[in-house]
């Protein structure tokens, strides 16, 4: 559990259901509270019409609909949500070419490491 | 007669007959006379009587006219008084007129009078009728009239009939008395006519015969004078006989009568004396002789013909005369017969004669021996000859020929006759002029010895002496340079030759000399001959000879061979028909004419180069030089010929050589300045993999050192020929066209680069015709660009890759002279090849770069993906560690579970997963085979559906089914599980919740299964994507796991012969349908497609 995961909320946007799941299962266990989208449309659904406030997006590339590109550009013309930190889960290798564009802070390649996610999640939504 | 002087004429009549004939023609001209004398006297006396007997008639006739008129009278008497004495006259005259009428038909008369007397007759009777009338009348009282009308008529009738009756009488009367007068006249002319004939006849008879008398007379006298002067002429003449005498002798007795005194003058014998002795003849003909003669005379005494004889005749002196004789017998009248002879001396005559016998002898002799001497080649034999006729023509008994021997100072005496055995061939005399030989040949003339003893000048030979030779004549055996040898005779007595004794000599000898000097000259000749025909035999050129006639005469081996002809078949043909072409054969005959006749060399001693002909008609260059072998007679000619097939061919090789070389240097300079190009062109092809812009450079770089133009046509994906780049002269007379055209290729272009593509061909145009241009051009725009640039010549050659065609190369020349050759085909060609290997390479490389970019980016994707599931495996596999480690309790075991039941999906899912990239890889492969048997679609589908029920549940996706009954078809069931597993997870993912329907149906040739989610659905752009294998990371469109597993589903579909195909919509959801045929109609691995589709994609 972390102290820093209370009362955040965590967004994850990933298009593979499990993954999506095991991320929020494993979110939660550390005690952050987690919504989640399937693609970028529905994240920003979800950020737009959502309630509370989320500290960190945790977003995923290829994704159909709306990728993790396309998203990023719709997030960062919306001023409300730009602030929002972002960091990336990708299984690309040339991630960090493909990420600069993105601005964002941090990514984390698949296959995920733990403490490292669970490090950089603490980082970011602090 | 003596002295007859017209022996040959016929007798003249005598005077006797003369005078007879002379009498006999005047007796028939007297009795000519009188023949027509009393023709004449005849005649008169016919005519009197005719006269006479006209005379009576007319007398006659006269009387009758009288009674008639009488009669008349009477009548008209009667009619006017009535008298009956006239009517008894009337009656009395009527009565005598037919009397006389009577009387006269009776006479001779003619034809005439006898007419004019009928009518007489008649007219008569009608007067008498009429008057009878009238007497009728009148004793009826009316006579007057009548007698006038009827009476008066008749008798006028009848004085008329009488009147030209008379005439007529009268008419004949005057003729007959001219005709008489005539005939008397006639008959007195002759009368007188012959009578003075006569007289003249006898006249001149008369003076003929006594002129005749006397020239008789005359005659006779001079007769008897000439036959006097005759005889003593001739007896001059006989006694003047010079060598000749006249004789005569007693036929029977054959005594001599009469000598001439010639005899005496020339035998010796006194006149008269000794010739009337009766043995003359016999004892002075010797005896060889006398018999003959005896004959002849005989002879001509029986035949009285003349006979000529010679004979002998002994004169008083001893010597023997000879005597041409003539004799004949001769008869005269009252003279007993007498033989008569003329006899010449003939005796000199006779020696002349003899002595040109002999001359003739020996020319016959000489000439035999001439004749000989041709034919004899044995000279020793020849001499031998000589020897014999010289000896037996001179008749001696020794003849020799004496040879000068070369080298020696002897004479051989090689042949002759009446020598001693041995002696001939080998005996030797010394050549000096001791001996008659030896002096003989040294004087150089002929030389006569009388007596060997009696010599002067020169001695005897023990040789002569042997032989007891006396007598000799010799003469030398002429030849060149100096004489051959001597020719003699010998005789054993003293003998005079004569002169023609030496020169039948010398013609002997000379004809030793001509044999010899032959023989010498034959052997020369045969030497030379000898020589000659070595030298033709061995000559290397072909010699022939040939006469005027231009006939081969000689033809050496080297010409047997150069010809093919043997000698034998050539000798005595026409050299032009044998080895001249025909075409020149009449040029060769004229030129050989014109030369026989103007003695004009044109030809000869030249070397001319001709045709000349083989036995097997073959044609071949050679060099002739004609020269004429110099000689008397008709010219012959000597040909030497020369093949020099080998020499023309080495020049026309050296020229040829030369004019390679030179073209060879022109073509190297070109190749050098072409190869140059190539390099560069090479290089430039090589030095990018963009091998547009090689070709590009390429094309500029060929311009304009090949080009004024320069066009690359390269097949695109669409099969059209796009237009690739065109480099133009910067000088170039048309807009610069640059621009990348893309236009269809109309493959059935008769001309250009589409048809150039087409077939594969190159096509070179030299002269580009409007019609051409027009063919090439698509439109009229395009057509009048190609016409501005003014190509002149234009040149195509197709690019082709590994048997494909990719392209075109075309090169076009504005420049009117530059003409494509088969160089300039070649070299574009070379620059097409290179420039398709090019091309070539940049494609393999682009393939290969492709190939690892496709590895690359299917290694990328791969693990994208499976790092998904990786990624919460290991989240799952993490978390429960952490959440163990750090001691949670309030971690029930149902979270574990199902922690690690998520664990095991996803083991599930990577294995999945690798067995999807797998089969992409052994499908892309192409080892992907079928296992067909019989699947039932059903079943399959309500397992997968079994299978996916868990995750659809979890999903939200409640699986609806309508599968019916079974629906079998050949298929692979791992592949088909496969296919229906992919779509239902597809499903299921995309599927948002909401129920998916799935189901199986079809008909008898077709399976179908649909699968229907009603989730995010497809844009319609991106559904013909989706069944493509992969597409760039950068793209929006990655859907993850179903680009791979569309692209395998579809494969095994294509494989299976059947198809897939989607209806979607964004938001509304997708529908998958398969169809598969339940038997297969193709049966082949599905890589090759997938292959053939990778390269396509990537264009």
């Amino acid at each position: 559990m972390s102290e820093t995961a209370a009362g955040k909320r965590i967004l994850v946007v990933e298009d593979d259901r499990d993954l999506r799941d095991a991320l929020a299962e494993i979110l939660r266990d550390e005690g952050y509270r987690v919504s989640s989208a399937g693609h970028g449309e529905e994240a920003l659904s979800v950020l737009r019409g959502g309630r509370e406030e989320v500290s960190l997006i945790l977003l995923d590339l290829t994704m159909p609909v709306m990728n993790g590109w396309q998203f990023r550009d719709e997030q960062r013309k919306d001023p409300e949500l730009s602030k929002i930190p972002v960091v990336v889960l990708s299984a690309g290798d040339q991630l960090a070419e493909q990420i600069a564009p993105l601005e964002i802070r941090d990514f984390v390649r698949k296959p995920i490491e733990l403490a490292l996610l669970l490090r950089t999640v603490d980082r970011y939504c602090a | 007669m003596t002295g007859s002087r017209h022996a040959a004429l016929p007798r003249e009549p005598t005077f006797r007959q003369r005078i007879a004939v002379g009498f006999a023609v005047a007796f028939l001209l007297i009795a000519i006379t009188g023949a027509v004398s009393y023709y004449a006297l005849h005649q008169t006396a016919l005519s009197d009587r005719l006269f006479a007997h006209q005379a009576r008639d007319v007398i006659e006739f006269g009387r009758l006219r009288a009674t008639i008129e009488q009669k008349m009278v009477a009548a008209r008497g009667y009619l006017i008084t009535g008298d009956e004495k006239f009517l008894f006259e009337i009656q009395q005259r009527h009565q005598e007129l037919q009397e006389q009428i009577r009387k006269l038909r009776k006479g001779d008369l003619t034809k005439r009078e006898r007419e004019l007397l009928a009518e007489i007759d008649a007219a008569e009777d009608e007067h008498q009728k009429a008057t009878e009338d009238a007497v009728n009348v009148r004793t009826q009282g009316e006579h007057a009239g009548y007698f006038a009308e009827n009476v008066e008529p008749a008798r006028a009738s009848l004085e008329r009939r009488l009147s030209a009756f008379l005439s007529h009488e009268k008419q004949i009367l005057e003729q007959t008395d001219s005709a008489s007068a005539q005939k008397n006249s006639l008959a007195s002319s002759l009368i007188v006519v012959s009578g003075f004939a006569s007289l003249g006849v006898t006249a001149i008879l008369a003076v003929l015969l006594t002129r005749r008398l006397a020239r008789l007379y005359e005659t006779e006298r001079h007769e008897r004078a000439l036959a006097e002067n005759t005889r003593r002429r001739y007896r001059d003449l006989v006694e003047g006989i010079p060598g000749g005498i006249v004789w005569e002798a007693d036929a029977g007795t054959l005594r001599l009568t009469f000598v001439s005194r010639r005899a005496q003058e020339m035998l010796g014998y006194p006149a008269d004396e000794e010739h009337a002795q009766p043995d003359f003849w016999t004892r002075l003909i010797p005896a060889e002789d006398r018999e003959r003669v005896l004959a002849t005379a005989a002879r001509a005494l029986q035949n009285e013909t003349e006979e000529q004889f010679e004979h002998r005749f002994l004169a008083a002196d001893g010597r023997t005369v000879w005597f041409q004789t003539r004799i004949r017998l001769s008869r005269e009248e009252g003279k007993p017969p007498v033989l008569r002879g003329l006899s010449v001396d003939v005796t000199r005559l006779k020696e002349a004669d003899n002595a040109l016998r002999l001359r003739a002898r020996q020319q016959a002799a000489v000439v035999e021996l001439g004749q000989e001497a041709l034919v004899e080649t044995d000279l020793v034999r020849l001499s031998e000859r000589a020897c014999e006729v010289v000896a037996e023509t001179l008749g001696a008994e020794l003849a020799a020929v004496f040879k000068v021997l070369p080298g020696s100072r002897d004479l051989l005496l090689k042949a002759g006759v009446g020598w001693k055995e041995g002696v001939a061939g080998s005996e030797t005399v010394p050549a000096t002029a001791a001996a008659q030989p030896g002096y003989t040949l040294l004087a150089g003339e002929p030389i006569l010895v009388q007596d060997l003893r009696a010599e002067k000048r020169f001695g005897s030979l023990p040789l002569f002496d042997d032989h007891g030779v006396r007598g000799g004549a010799s003469v030398v055996i002429p030849g060149t340079p100096s004489a051959l040898g001597v020719l003699a005779v010998h005789t054993r007595s003293p003998r005079v030759f004569t002169g023609e004794d030496l020169v039948f000599l010398q013609s002997v000898a000379n004809v030793v000399s001509a044999a010899t000097g032959r023989k010498i000259a034959d052997q020369a000749v045969e030497e030379s001959e000898r020589r000659k025909a070595a030298i033709l035999h061995g000559a290397l050129d072909a010699i022939l000879t040939i006469d005027y006639e231009g006939r081969v005469l000689e033809f050496n081996p080297a010409a047997e061979s150069l010809f093919g002809i043997p000698a034998s078949e050539a000798i005595g043909k026409e050299m032009a028909e044998l080895i001249i072409p025909e075409r020149m054969r009449d040029q060769h005959r004229s030129g050989m004419a014109r030369y026989l006749v103007t003695k004009k060399a044109v030809v000869l001693n030249r070397r001319l180069e001709m045709s000349a002909l083989r036995r097997d008609g073959t044609e071949f260059p050679v060099e002739l030089t004609i020269s004429r072998i110099s000689g008397d007679g008709p010219p012959v000619f000597t040909g030497f010929v020369r093949d020099i097939t080998a020499r023309r061919r080495a020049e026309s090789d050296r020229a040829g050589l030369l004019a390679s070389e030179r073209q060879a240097r022109a073509t190297s300079e070109t190749a050098e300045r072409r190869a140059a190009f190539l390099a560069e062109a090479s290089a430039a092809l090589a030095s990018t993999l963009d091998y547009r812009s090689t070709l590009a450079s390429v094309a500029r770089l060929a311009v304009p050192r090949i080009a004024d133009w320069c066009a690359v046509d390269i097949l695109d994906a669409k099969g059209d020929l796009l237009r690739l780049a065109t480099s133009h002269d910067e000088h170039g007379r048309g807009p610069a066209v640059a621009e990348v055209l893309r236009y269809s290729s109309d493959l059935e272009a008769p001309h250009g680069p589409a048809h150039v593509f087409a077939t594969g061909e190159p096509e070179v145009f030299n002269d580009l015709s409007d019609d051409i241009l027009r063919a090439v051009a698509r439109d009229e725009e395009h057509y009048r660009a190609a016409r501005d640039l003014r190509l002149c010549s234009s040149m195509s050659v197709p690019l082709n890759v590994r048997g494909l065609n990719i392209g075109v190369l075309t090169f076009g020349s504005a420049i009117p002279d530059r003409r494509y050759g088969p160089e300039d085909l070649a070299f574009a060609q070379d620059l097409a090849g290179r420039a398709s290997a090019a091309i070539e390479n940049a494609r393999l490389y682009r393939d290969a770069r492709e190939a690892v970019r496709a590895r690359d980016e299917f290694l990328s994707i791969a693990s994208h993906e499976l790092k998904t599931p990786l990624t919460t495996l290991q989240l799952q596999v993490q978390g429960l560690i952490r959440k163990i480690r750090s001691g949670a309790r309030d971690s029930p075991a149902e979270t574990v579970a199902a922690r690690l039941t998520t664990a095991e999906r996803q083991v599930e899912r990577l294995t999945g997963l690798i067995n999807n990239l797998l089969d992409i890889s052994r499908i892309t492969a192409g080892r992907l085979d079928l296992d067909l048997e019989p699947v039932d679609l059903g079943a399959v589908v309500r397992e997968a559906a079994a299978r996916s029920r868990e995750e659809s549940a979890r999903a939200g996706c409640e699986i609806r089914m309508d599968v019916n009954g079974p629906c079998v078809g050949q298929w692979d069931r791992m592949r088909v599980e496969q296919v229906v597993s992919n779509l239902f997870s597809n499903a299921i993912k995309y599927g948002a919740g909401r129920p998916i329907e799935v189901a199986v149906g079809g008909d008898e040739v077709l399976a179908r299964f649909t699968i229907r989610d009603h989730g995010i659905g497809i844009p319609p752009e991106h559904q013909a994507r989706i069944f493509e294998r992969f597409e760039r990371a950068v793209s929006d469109r990655h859907y993850g796991g179903l680009g791979l597993g569309l692209w395998i589903v579809r494969q095994i579909v294509d494989a299976l012969g059947g198809s897939i195909l989607v209806e979607s919509q964004s938001g509304k959801g997708s529908m998958f349908t398969v169809n598969l045929p339940r038997t297969p109609r193709k049966r082949r691995s599905a890589g090759a497609a997938a292959a053939a589709e990778s390269s396509a994609a990537r264009g």
